[in-house]
């Protein structure tokens, strides 16, 4: 009976979505979207943003979640409440001033603008939430390898990391979601036709006062597709890295 | 000793100078009066000048309100329905756990995509279009969008509960709904209150539903300090009244952050 309920209320919860890829007629598949080669362009920017946020993000987090987990460090706490703090900052608020600097750099309409862009924001949030994996490395492990030899970065690479791979997987997932997601930075930096991701080539496809319902919902589930794909795979991870205290802006 | 630097060194140097500055430099913009002639040269000093016209803007107003309602509104109805779907999806059935996960599909989905989305839902209705309705029916999808984190944010604080209080409950012939109040009520209530203030922030910052699905529209009906402040900036090119208005939306975020990191310092003691 419970089983019942539980999955009456799943279904009413996710019937939008399914109505959303059901909806599309073949017309509506074939030539306004699969036969548009605008429509693989954004979906292409949106892979290249989405996996660069992703590399970036990784690089940068975690050896600095690894360093304020386990090493000794002055000015921890003034960090970490940059961190958290960071976890605060609207999009918005960033993207007036990152156009400004951007312009003077020429870095709008580039990938580089918005990888860096994107990584803004899922930094703070990935260290957040890779400092307590590492945190719960026992600090025996370190300590050993170090009597058998072992320098700082080998410790590191060789024996915390691959105990908080899982960790590192969620945050990993979490940034490509964001970097796909985005529409703020999209929306600013990236002006160019040809450098737009699916979500403002969406936005820009089918505009305030579209009537081809058919195309957008075509066009949406196309900008669904990779991220729900990427979640689907892991959402083990995911599901205990949201518990673990964020959403996205 | 030297390691531990190194290893922060560029993930700090980066956030200093694409986090740090720009916000700094917000602030500054917010003193100056900025258009998009002046943008990359250099602007004038201007003192409060920006900040007095956003306040006697009218706009201003309303779309503060309408910010104000948006985010409690949408908190209000997300906290109890999260709180009655964690509380059924905490007892144990066959299924439980898969279909507790499907409710975070809702969550790799773009924001983009799930507005675009409703906007074609409601397209029959007028909702959106509707100066009275909008506002509820945004509040509507943002409780589509948000309810799975509350659920699943109270979930991890319902499984908190020990099982045993429960059990003396139960054997001292409390019903279902005196245990909730005596024993999951008092034990979940720093989660929800976190929970609370997260949703908050979240939804006060957020700009793509709004955006994608009305743009403040119609008629500024649901205009909010997001939207408003990037039209300021991208439409009307006046950086200074912009930066004005998002610093407001910060100082206010910022309030709410002191609050979810006290209750969170709280809940650990």
């Amino acid at each position: 009976m419970r089983t019942v309920v539980g999955f009456v209320l799943v279904a009413v919860y996710l019937l939008p979505v399914g109505v959303m890829v059901a909806y599309p007629d073949g017309d509506a598949w074939t030539t306004r979207i699969l036969g548009d080669p605008q429509v693989f362009r954004y979906v292409v920017n949106s892979f290249v943003i989405a996996s660069g946020t992703c590399v970036l993000t990784l690089v940068l987090a975690v050896p600095a979640a690894y360093a304020l987990a386990r090493l000794p460090l002055r000015g921890k706490p003034v960090l970490m409440l940059l961190m958290l703090s960071s976890l605060m900052f609207p999009a918005i608020m960033l993207a007036t001033p990152l156009f400004v600097v951007f312009s003077r750099l020429g870095l709008t309409d580039t990938y580089a603008g918005l990888i860096l862009a994107d990584t803004t924001l899922a930094l703070p949030y990935a260290i957040v939430l890779l400092r307590p994996a590492f945190a719960a490395v026992p600090r025996e492990f370190g300590e050993a390898a170090v009597i058998d030899g072992c320098s700082a970065f080998g410790v590191f690479w060789r024996v915390v990391l691959p105990l908080v791979l899982p960790g590192v997987a969620t945050v990993a997932v979490l940034a490509f979601l964001w970097g796909w997601g985005d529409l703020v930075f999209a929306l600013t930096l990236a002006t160019d036709d040809e450098m737009r991701p699916v979500t403002t080539g969406l936005w820009g496809f089918f505009g305030a006062t579209t009537s081809d319902w058919g195309g957008a919902m075509a066009f949406a589930t196309v900008a669904m597709i990779p991220p729900l794909g990427v979640f689907l795979l892991s959402q083990r991870l995911v599901v205990a890295g949201v518990a673990a205290g964020g959403t996205k802006g | 000793m030297r390691a531990g630097y190194l290893f922060v060194a560029p993930a700090v140097l980066f956030l200093l100078a694409l986090l740090v500055y720009p916000v700094v430099l917000n602030v500054v913009m917010s003193f100056q009066d900025v258009t998009a002639a002046t943008m990359l040269t250099g602007s004038e000093w201007v003192g409060a000048e920006n900040y007095r016209a956003a306040f006697s803007d009218e706009l201003f107003v309303t779309a503060a309100w309408h910010s104000a309602v948006f985010a409690g509104a949408s908190v209000l109805v997300q906290l109890a329905l999260g709180l009655a779907l964690a509380l059924f999806y905490a007892q144990v059935f066959p299924g439980a756990r898969v279909f507790r996960s499907l409710f975070m599909v809702a969550y790799a989905i773009p924001v983009v995509v799930s507005a675009e989305l409703f906007r074609w839902l409601l397209s029959g209705a007028g909702w959106l279009v509707d100066t009275d309705l909008v506002l509820p029916a945004l509040v509507g999808i943002q409780c589509w969008l948000g309810v799975p984190f509350v659920m699943v944010s109270l979930l991890a604080g319902l499984t908190a509960v020990p099982r045993v209080l429960h059990e003396a409950a139960l054997i001292d012939g409390a019903g279902a709904w005196q245990r909730f109040w005596a024993v999951t009520w008092p034990l979940l209530r720093p989660t929800l209150l976190a929970t609370a203030v997260l949703s908050a922030i979240f939804t006060l910052k957020s700009f793509d539903l709004v955006w994608i699905a009305t743009q403040g529209g119609p008629a500024n009906a649901s205009e909010i300090l997001p939207t408003l402040a990037y039209r300021l900036v991208f439409s009307s090119f006046l950086f200074g009244k912009g930066a004005a208005v998002l610093n407001v939306v910060f100082a206010v975020l910022f309030v709410l952050s002191l609050l979810y990191l006290r209750a969170q310092r709280r809940e650990v003691r």
